[in-house]
């Protein structure tokens, strides 16, 4: 990757971080950002207790979800569509994120609010898991995974978790219904130190791995079989890549809930700026998937404060129209 | 260089390739013919390794295929796949030097990028590199595919290079340009197999042809000897002559069956 677009992408990330910590119901001067996070770093920045408590425990820790969920998605979307050679697949098509909504509405519907921080993220993990080895055992045919039965399997596995979750939604009570629903339209409200550790080793993990898949992912561009000649351990390389991206998605959908679009258009921008190759792809679609869910946040809790708008609902109404304005504006290259 | 022998491939209770053995040496470029389902992409396939035949099996330089190390192999050989959809909008260019993968590590930049602009240059694809792939025409995406593949043996010893009907798409010349590419591959000390439809062209172009029927290999040697006008009407349904070229050389002319 040239040092170009590296920098441009990390000067988003940047600004969308620092206006993340900066705005809010109460505004924080930049430089008394910058003073608290020096102060919490243990440096001798003299800052007042009340902005050490915004920044510190309430905004940082958020921002730092939002970025992670967002550089997520996106990376398991860049990941999964270079995999199927697919441009729509995303962690949705594959059941992962229907696995983890069905985990995580199961623990609200049972009670999960009274058990306290760690159960819900929990339960949305291992329904991502369960649905990502479910989806690859239905796929397998002679220890192959052809892509058209893998999309279908996660076709099947998404509307059967859609089901599944409806049923427990129809059974709720009034309380239940609105911790779901508020669930389902994805929010980083519930962000916490504590819940952000829960997460980062799986998110770490999977954002570490997910890099290295980058040049068979760039071989598959030609094909499966050609990959293959290239010497690309095909067959390895899909089965990791899926399981990689489904322990990151499945993390991050846990805590954050479904937070839709990044992971399909963050990838799509991308590569419609800087062409498809993987090597670059990955490592940008992170960035901007960061910086995307960071802004688009920042956003969901200024926009009707002190209230505060569900950020999925920002995420759509964000990256939807820009998508659209995107794929006019290079029709002619799409069409070709 | 490489050697089937006794190849088997079974397919819901068919054989798909049935009994069949083959060989190349250095410095030669074979054609396998015959007519649609004769098994002649399967064989090429077991040929590039791509799954272990039922029965028989394939060596190169002596090793069986199937212990091959995967980047070995993909050094030594590459294949020109038959239909070759490229996902995503991507530079031909990009797609030649995919070409490079296996090498990554082991060559340098200036060496990738002179086997990239050597194969470009030999399949006549230099005006095609700066444009997107999916904007080139049937002929020009399977120019730069050769050019791919070639990137990715162009610094080989004793490259094999197994061709899926290379010449479908092409115009006449590019035709022939690229059967003279895939002498020059064999004379170089590479081994080329290359499945071919159109007989004059193999019979011009080939030191050996490999005819397949049905699975079974019923025909063997120089075109001269394997291409027999008996052969060639019980095999492929058409009558045939040999004619003579300016400069010396023969080939195989066809023309449908006398009613």
């Amino acid at each position: 990757m040239t040092m170009r677009p590296a920098f441009v992408a990390s000067a988003w990330l940047l600004a969308a971080c620092l206006a993340a910590l900066s705005l809010g119901p109460s505004r924080i001067p930049l430089g008394d950002v910058a003073a608290a996070l020096l102060h919490g770093i243990g440096l001798d920045f003299s800052v007042d207790d009340r902005t050490l408590a915004i920044v510190a425990s309430l905004r940082l820790p958020r921002m730092l979800l939002a970025a992670t969920v967002g550089g997520m998605l996106a990376l398991a979307g860049a990941t999964l569509q270079g995999l199927f050679r697919n441009p729509l697949a995303d962690p949705g098509v594959l059941g992962i994120t229907g696995g983890a909504t069905l985990g995580a509405v199961a623990a609200i519907f049972f009670g999960a609010s009274a058990m306290g921080g760690a159960v819900l993220p929990l339960a949305g993990f291992a329904g991502a898991l369960a649905a990502a080895f479910a989806v690859d055992r239905l796929a397998r045919v002679d220890g192959r995974i052809p892509v058209a039965s893998l999309l279908l399997s996660g076709i099947a596995l998404e509307s059967l978790s859609r089901a599944l979750t409806g049923v427990l939604i129809y059974a709720s009570d009034d309380r239940q219904l609105r911790d779901i629903t508020l669930w389902l339209l994805g929010s980083y409200a519930g962000a916490s130190w504590d819940r952000l550790m829960l997460i980062a080793p799986f998110a770490l993990l999977s954002a570490c791995a997910l890099p290295f898949f980058a040049r068979g992912l760039d071989a598959l561009m030609l094909g499966e079989r050609e990959a293959g000649h290239l010497g690309i351990p095909v067959e390895t390389l899909k089965r990791l890549a899926v399981i990689v991206a489904a322990l990151g998605v499945g993390a991050v959908v846990s805590v954050a809930g479904p937070v839709g679009f990044v992971g399909l258009v963050v990838p799509h921008l991308v590569r419609l700026t800087h062409g498809p190759g993987h090597r670059r792809l990955i490592p940008l679609a992170a960035a901007y998937g960061a910086a995307l869910s960071v802004a688009a946040d920042t956003l969901a809790r200024i926009l009707v404060a002190p209230a505060e708008l569900p950020v999925g609902l920002v995420t759509a109404a964000i990256g939807a129209p820009f998508f659209a304005f995107l794929i006019r504006r290079e029709k002619r290259r799409l069409a070709a | 260089m490489i050697r089937a022998t006794d190849i088997v491939v079974r397919r819901a209770g068919r054989n798909l390739v049935d009994g069949v053995s083959l060989s190349l040496g250095e410095g030669e470029f074979v054609g396998l013919l015959g007519p649609n389902g004769a098994g002649k992409s399967t064989l090429l396939r077991v040929l590039a390794g791509e799954f272990p035949p039922e029965g028989g099996g394939v060596e190169i330089d002596g090793s069986d295929l199937q212990s091959w190390p995967r980047a070995d192999l993909a050094r030594r050989r590459a294949v020109l796949p038959q239909h070759a959809a490229v996902a995503f909008d991507i530079d031909a260019r990009a797609i030649v030097e995919l070409g490079r993968l296996p090498h990554e590590g082991r060559s340098t930049r200036a060496q990738d990028a002179q086997a990239v602009n050597d194969a470009i240059d030999a399949c006549d694809a230099v005006a095609l590199a700066s444009r997107g792939y999916a904007a080139l025409s049937g002929g020009e995406q399977q120019r730069i595919q050769l050019a791919r593949a070639l990137a990715q043996i162009g610094d080989t010893q004793k490259p094999l290079l197994l061709l899926d009907e290379p010449t479908s798409s092409l115009d006449l010349s590019h035709q022939h340009a690229v059967l003279n590419l895939a002498k020059r591959v064999a004379a170089q000390g590479g081994a080329v197999l290359a499945v071919l439809h159109d007989l004059f062209s193999a019979s011009l172009h080939c030191r050996r042809v490999a005819v397949l029927e049905r699975g079974r290999l019923v025909a063997h040697g120089t075109p001269e000897e394997a291409l027999t006008p008996d052969l060639v009407r019980r095999v492929f349904g058409v009558d045939s002559r040999w004619i003579d070229l300016p400069g010396g050389q023969r080939a195989l002319a066809t023309y449908p069956l006398a009613a």
